[in-house]
């Protein structure tokens, strides 16, 4: 059932991302036709009076309070999103009341990350009157999301079951990416020479990362913690590639037991937001200097969809922050994003065919059962169909931009207010990732062991050889300026 | 969480603590060495690709 699910264009979660990041998307593009059709969603400055906070995305809707801007907001994301939870077979009562709660206590989140003592880089202080702030940038938020998330998630836990039918990162972060398509085909025109250095160094790293990585794994799991090649296998995924997708598929592959991955994929999302607060900081101090190679380093170290792109957004605000604190150094947003978002879309494009790979050497070499079959076509039920919104929003835009600079003017009108939605989306998706990360799952019995293994291999050396194959791709390369 | 899925992870706990470890395959090793050595072999290679062509 589930895997028929996951096949559909129509009740997959998947499809659902592309879907509705296709639907923001085309939306945006209404500018080309002198049409503001997303113009009125709330965008949110750095503030120090909050009065001044919020305002529409467009000058067109100027007249438009910011308050009355950010309620049209919530109102549309929650029809779109109540549409697609509906489909996908969510109560819809319960994915509308915790929907709501979520995007409420997101955006408090993000507005709260954007309080100028927070947020504003030593530029702009003078601008606030201020002497002093933490210069974390405005995507303090989205620690500021995950924290709140986490206290729910692990003090309040009625709250947090209450808010369950609504809390799905991985469904809004890759909704998010589709609509990051657009922003990074725009900015790639601007720089097409890095951009295609970007996209194949990364495709480069995520080869040597799948061969080396899941091999290592596999033989500690194996040899030093003495896992049965059922857990071994999906736990190798799990650690080693994309956690929770790489898990289940190649549990799948295996014809292992359906819990095994599941169990596997409850410890990627906890170890995978310890790195989201961890490895930005440590690429902020360490890395400001390489700042590609911090955000590959994302891309390739940290576990699931979700975590992997916020943690590339954190490390691009926070790197561009100090880059122009220490060095006077200001870079365009997005290109460390860019970087880590690339390698993560391509270990997830790769997840089908290492399956595929599995279900073959384990069918043919290791054990098969009666009448099993492995077809080439779990390569495609496997392929992560969001990918194909991103790809897709990136042509499209790219092809736009580098037509003309008329062309390229109204596409950056029509991400800027795309890109206010990304934002959302991505707010949304740290705030969940803390809501459903109980860290009392690492105390259950049992679970003792396949933490410890996760613990020493991402910690003792995943992490590592990540930096390392980041530092080989992508170091000397360097963002574009502002 | 139905009853089933409960009992069903309760068993899987149970196994982890209490598993006998399975000697590796040579199957299993090869497919270890094989994706190990290749790694190491093609990092050179797209090392000299992505200075070279980018």
């Amino acid at each position: 059932m589930a895997e028929e699910r996951e096949r559909s264009f129509i009740k997959s979660e998947d499809w659902w991302a592309v879907w509705i990041g296709l639907f923001i998307f085309v939306l945006s593009l209404g500018v080309f036709l002198k049409l503001d059709l997303l113009g009125w969603a709330v965008k949110t400055s750095v503030w120090i009076n909050l009065s001044k906070a919020l305002a529409p995305a467009s000058a067109t809707y100027k007249a438009l309070p910011g308050v009355v801007s950010l309620l049209l907001t919530y109102v549309f994301l929650l029809v779109v999103m109540s549409i697609g939870a509906r489909v996908l077979g969510a109560s819809p009562g319960r994915f509308a009341a915790g929907f709501t709660a979520i995007f409420w206590l997101s955006y408090l989140s993000w507005i709260l990350g954007h309080y100028a003592y927070i947020a504003a880089t030593p530029d702009t202080r003078a601008k606030f009157g201020i002497t002093s702030s933490l210069s974390l940038t405005g995507e303090a938020g989205f620690i500021i999301a995950l924290v709140l998330g986490l206290i729910i998630g692990n003090f309040f836990t009625g709250f947090a079951n209450y808010l369950k039918e609504a809390a799905r990162p991985e469904w809004y972060i890759k909704t998010a990416i589709v609509i990051l398509g657009a922003s990074l085909g725009v900015k790639a025109s601007q720089a097409l020479g890095l951009a295609t250095a970007v996209m194949f160094r990364g495709l480069c790293a995520i080869i040597e990362a799948y061969l080396i990585y899941w091999a290592l794994v596999y033989l500690v799991a194996r040899k030093y913690f003495k896992f049965s090649k059922e857990w071994a296998a999906p736990l190798a995924s799990g650690i080693s590639i994309c956690g929770v997708s790489a898990a289940i598929a190649t549990g799948a592959a295996i014809r292992a037991r359906p819990l095994v991955p599941i169990m596997v994929s409850s410890l990627v999302i906890i170890f995978a937001v310890v790195e989201l607060l961890i490895l930005p900081f440590a690429a902020q101090a360490f890395l400001y200097n390489e700042p590609m190679v911090a955000g590959a380093w994302m891309g390739l170290a940290v576990k699931t969809d979700g975590a992997a792109v916020a943690s590339g957004a954190i490390t691009d605000a926070l790197i561009r922050a100090k880059a122009l604190a220490v060095q006077g150094i200001a870079y365009k947003p997005d290109w460390m994003l860019m970087a880590a978002t690339t390698t993560k879309i391509f270990i997830d494009v790769f997840i089908g065919i290492w399956a595929f790979v599995l279900a073959l050497i384990w069918c043919y070499y290791i054990e098969c059962k009666p009448g099993e079959r492995v077809q080439p076509i779990e390569i495609w039920y496997r392929f992560p169909k969001f990918v194909i919104g991103y790809f897709l929003t990136f042509i499209v835009m790219l092809a736009v931009s580098l037509s003309g600079p008329a062309a390229l003017k109204t596409a950056n009108a029509a991400i800027g207010q795309a890109d206010v939605f990304r934002t959302l989306f991505f707010v949304m998706t740290f705030f969940s990732i803390g809501v459903i990360s109980n860290f009392r799952t690492l105390r259950q019995e049992g679970i003792g062991r396949l933490a410890v293994v996760y613990l020493v291999c991402l910690f003792g050396f995943i992490i590592w050889i990540g930096l390392a194959i980041s530092w080989i791709f992508f170091h000397g390369i360097k963002p574009p300026l502002a | 969480m139905s009853t089933e899925t409960r009992a069903a992870q309760e068993e899987l706990r149970s196994e982890l603590q209490e598993a006998q470890a399975e000697p590796l395959l040579a199957v299993e090793k090869q497919l270890v060495a094989w994706s190990i050595g290749l790694g190491v072999i093609l990092l050179g290679i797209l090392v000299w690709l992505s200075y070279r062509l980018t």
